[in-house]
């Protein structure tokens, strides 16, 4: 994804944030008459939507079952199924047009401690992300206090922000870790996507030769215990 | 949770592992759908045929080769060889080993989960790297053992190793990265995050 980030002199050039995922080395097959084939997993069928046993006594219910096989529905259980949009029930599984979403806060210990209508949150990197002079870490306390959930490389797009780039990471090579901000104020944490959690950002930079390395670091965790 | 020896630089240390996550120290949200009348709503799936609701519970999952059903077995294979992989076993059968790493190393670990190691007896400020899997799986996973005020952390994940990049690289890279990606002050609070 690409980024706007502004350093120290308050210049800004655009970037790509680059996933430091590497492919996956390895596959599962199934071998069958026609070779090694990729296995796919398909959603089916496997209970009677709303229940057979639905408002019948279990005296019914009984009968039934001796009877014949009524919770085998043969034109519905096992029937391959692609799920293309949501909707929602009420008690009796009907569907209802007038609903609100609401969103809300539990404490660790499972208990509803806020309701509030619920608000989709917007990426926050599309405006230019910024070097904030305050919240430094040193690589020491970097991995002693913070879970360390993400990590991308920045690369630069042309020849300017690559000039950009190494300038930086010169700079702030024996910093540790420099906070990057997001936000029209630049004093929020980065959230990278729609509806994604925020996260504090934490840039570092090396040098060799005349190459460069810069990496972003995310977390949203302390590296702590829960309070008892 | 059962207890698990590791190989710390050649000393054996036994202890069992509590998980922690962000839902444990911070709390966690969840989105509800209300009815007219304030009461909770299900949550259902519209299939293309458009004639059912399927709750959870209502659809389960099977396993499709070519254009059949299939109950046999899956193998793993080596993308690029196709010869079977070898199983990495559980750290609980087979203890991992950890050695002694310094913090530049252990900040390259992109961290999946995390765990409370209190029977772990070492110094504060200690760092260590190694392995850890905490089932039979076919990709070993990196792991660091880090001591702190709070108590002995083991956190399970995979290091990165960027490399240097100089000018001739440019958007090749790019264009292979893939499309979405998802996604502090020292006196930050993380609660703020939700």
């Amino acid at each position: 994804m690409y980024i706007k980030l502004t350093n120290f002199q308050k210049r800004t050039a655009e970037l790509f944030l680059l996933s430091l995922n590497g492919s996956k080395t390895s596959k599962r097959v199934i071998t069958t008459a026609n070779g090694r084939v990729e296995p796919e997993s398909q959603a089916i069928i496997t209970r009677i939507p709303g229940g057979w046993t639905a408002d019948k006594k279990p005296e019914q219910i009984v009968e039934a079952l001796v009877k014949s096989d009524p919770e085998i529905d043969t034109r519905l259980i096992g029937k391959p199924v692609r799920i293309r949009s949501l909707a929602y029930l009420d008690e009796q599984r009907r569907p209802v047009c007038h609903f609100r979403l609401v969103e809300e806060k539990l404490t660790p210990e499972g208990m509803v401690k806020e309701t509030k209508p619920y608000k989709v949150s917007e990426s926050n990197i599309e405006l230019p992300i910024q070097l904030s002079p305050k919240g430094s870490q040193t690589t020491e306390d970097m991995v002693q206090k913070f879970v360390l959930h993400k990590i991308f490389q920045v690369v630069h797009l042309d020849s300017l922000s690559f000039d950009f780039l190494f300038k930086l990471c010169e700079e702030i090579r024996g910093s540790g870790f420099i906070r990057v901000n997001g936000g029209i104020k630049c004093n929020e944490p980065l959230t990278l996507r729609r509806e994604g959690l925020p996260s504090f950002a934490y840039l570092r930079g090396r040098i060799d030769g005349d190459k460069y390395c810069c990496t972003l670091h995310l977390t949203h965790q302390e590296l702590r215990v829960p309070a008892e | 949770m059962a207890a698990c020896t590791f190989n710390i630089d050649n000393n054996k240390h036994v202890s069992e592992l509590q998980k922690v996550t962000r839902d444990d120290l911070y709390g966690s949200r969840r989105v509800q759908a209300l009815g007219p009348d304030n009461k909770p709503l299900r949550r259902a799936g519209v299939p293309e045929e458009g004639n059912l609701y399927l709750v959870s519970g209502d659809v389960g999952r099977t396993t499709r080769a070519g254009v059949q059903f299939t109950l046999a077995p899956a193998e793993v294979v080596d993308s690029a060889t196709g010869q079977k992989k070898e199983l990495v076993p559980s750290s609980f059968k087979q203890a991992p080993e950890f050695r002694k790493a310094a913090a530049e190393e252990v900040s390259m670990l992109e961290v999946a989960s995390v765990y409370r190691l209190p029977g772990a007896q070492l110094s504060q400020g200690a760092l260590y790297l190694g392995t850890f899997n905490y089932r039979d799986g076919v990709e070993r996973n990196d792991a660091a053992i880090v001591t702190n005020g709070h108590g002995t952390f083991l956190l399970v994940g995979k290091i990165k190793k960027p490399a240097c990049v100089g000018m001739e690289i440019d958007s090749q890279i790019i264009a292979e990265a893939a499309a979405g990606e998802e996604a502090g002050e020292s006196a930050e609070n993380f609660e703020s995050l939700f």
